[in-house]
């Protein structure tokens, strides 16, 4: 499918997202995430939200390790190099989505006429987390793409982001003060969950903040190794 | 130019797909790799364009290992299995992004490998609308239009018609004039026997000099 058209779909099912998502007149809603003992529709949300990222982005790895990509690679004379497009290429997919999102958002507020969404300082740093989130989720849907084909990397992904999305719900139920909340990642995105944890906004920043550093830089050097030890078949 | 591959093999899922393979290949000369479908020609060719690591020996282009002291043949144009081109673009537009890599072919020179292939550099209907001929056609435009001093081309007249190629073997012979190193794998007899100084037997990822 070319990305015109995955534009177009990705446009109308981040229409829906943004309409059903509540509104309360602030866009912190947009990156709120899942209330704590929150019903299967906040988990749906939530995850409908990803597949939208992880039906743009797929395929994405193979175009440049099958087809075409093969052109470029002789070009360009390096693998790095292609892991380094494909990267930039990641980043600019999520950039361009999360624009869209918001744009539908305000949109539809407009449009049904609630309250002007009002800016907070939380939703700058929640919406870096959402990024940051996304990056690693999809850094790892595309690495797998370089192992695997891209509708089994697509099914792995969604398995391991749904399994996280539980997982994160089932901790802060039985270890609420537990650092091992951290570990999942979409927690980033609730912001209602990370303040139930018993260290200070500015802390939870930083800690959070870090460790996405950290497993992205990790996932990006795992992606560049992997990639100029591949062989292109 | 000088290829030469020493003791190189490839195991891939415990299966040998190159058995030890010594061969040189010189500049000024077209090569013809022969062998039935999964014999390995591919394989080779996707060795010498440094686009596989070999799981034994080495792939020496001149004087400079492939994967120690180079990553790819530094002027190398290709045609090889499972590549395409952008379908939502014309023949022109595809060149012209790919040439923006290297930027040492100008817009001449594009057009001047389209035409040079029959094709038509001011038409503007898309890749995706092209027939399978006028877009092998665009492959070989697309390994030609920066001059490289190596071709390794796969199975380069599938899909032609007489003319077209006609149209393909004077390209490459004339290309040969020019000092361009070609390697061709193909299954295609006749095409090897017009084009080729040489013809190497390709049987279960062994290499047979003739």
């Amino acid at each position: 499918m070319d990305k015109i058209k995955q534009l177009v779909i990705t446009f109308l099912m981040l229409i829906v997202y943004c309409y059903l998502t509540p509104k309360n007149g602030s866009i912190t809603t947009l990156y709120g995430g899942i209330p704590v003992g929150g019903n299967l529709y906040f988990f749906l949300l939530n995850y409908f939200l990803f597949a939208i990222f992880s039906f743009f982005i797929f395929e994405s790895t193979q175009k440049y390790i099958n087809g075409y990509g093969i052109f470029q690679l002789v070009r360009h004379q390096s693998r790095k190099k292609i892991f380094q497009l494909l990267f930039s290429e990641l980043i600019k997919y999520i950039l361009i989505i999360e624009s869209l999102k918001i744009f539908c958002y305000l949109l539809l507020n407009f449009i049904q006429r609630k309250q002007l969404p009002m800016y907070h300082l939380d939703v700058l740093v929640l919406f870096f987390g959402t990024i940051f989130c996304m990056i690693v989720f999809l850094l790892i849907q595309m690495l797998l793409e370089a192992k695997y084909s891209s509708k089994i990397s697509l099914l792995y992904t969604q398995v391991i982001y749904i399994l996280i999305l539980f997982g994160s719900d089932i901790c802060l139920k039985y270890f609420p003060n537990s650092v091992i909340n951290y570990l999942f990642l979409n927690n980033y995105m609730m912001m209602r969950h990370y303040t139930l944890l018993n260290t200070s906004f500015l802390v939870n920043t930083l800690i959070v903040t870090l460790l996405f550093v950290l497993l992205t830089s990790t996932l990006y050097l795992t992606g560049k190794h992997i990639f100029e030890e591949k062989d292109i078949l | 130019m000088k290829i030469e591959l020493s003791n190189y093999s490839k195991v891939i899922k415990r299966r040998t797909v190159l058995d030890h393979v010594n061969c040189i290949f010189y500049s000024g000369n077209i090569y013809g790799l022969y062998g039935r479908n999964g014999s390995g020609k591919t394989m080779l060719l996707r060795a010498i364009s440094g686009l596989i690591y070999g799981t034994h020996g080495k792939v020496v282009i001149d004087g400079k290992v492939l994967h120690k002291d180079i990553s790819f043949p530094k002027s190398m144009g290709v045609i090889i299995e499972n590549t395409n081109l952008l379908p939502n673009y014309d023949a022109y537009t595809n060149l012209k992004i790919l040439s923006n890599i290297k930027k040492i072919a100008s817009d001449n020179d594009i057009n001047d490998a389209l035409s040079s292939v029959g094709l038509d550099p001011s038409n503007k209907k898309k890749v995706r609308t092209y027939s399978l001929g006028m877009r092998q056609r665009l492959s070989i435009a697309q390994a030609l239009f920066e001059d490289p001093n190596l071709l390794l081309l796969d199975e380069p007249t599938n899909a032609l018609d007489e003319s077209s190629v006609e149209i393909v073997r004077n390209l490459l012979l004339k290309k040969k004039e020019q000092g361009t190193l070609i390697i061709i794998a193909s299954h295609n007899k006749e095409d090897l026997n017009i084009l080729a100084d040489q013809i190497i037997k390709v049987v279960d990822g062994k290499v047979i000099l003739s």
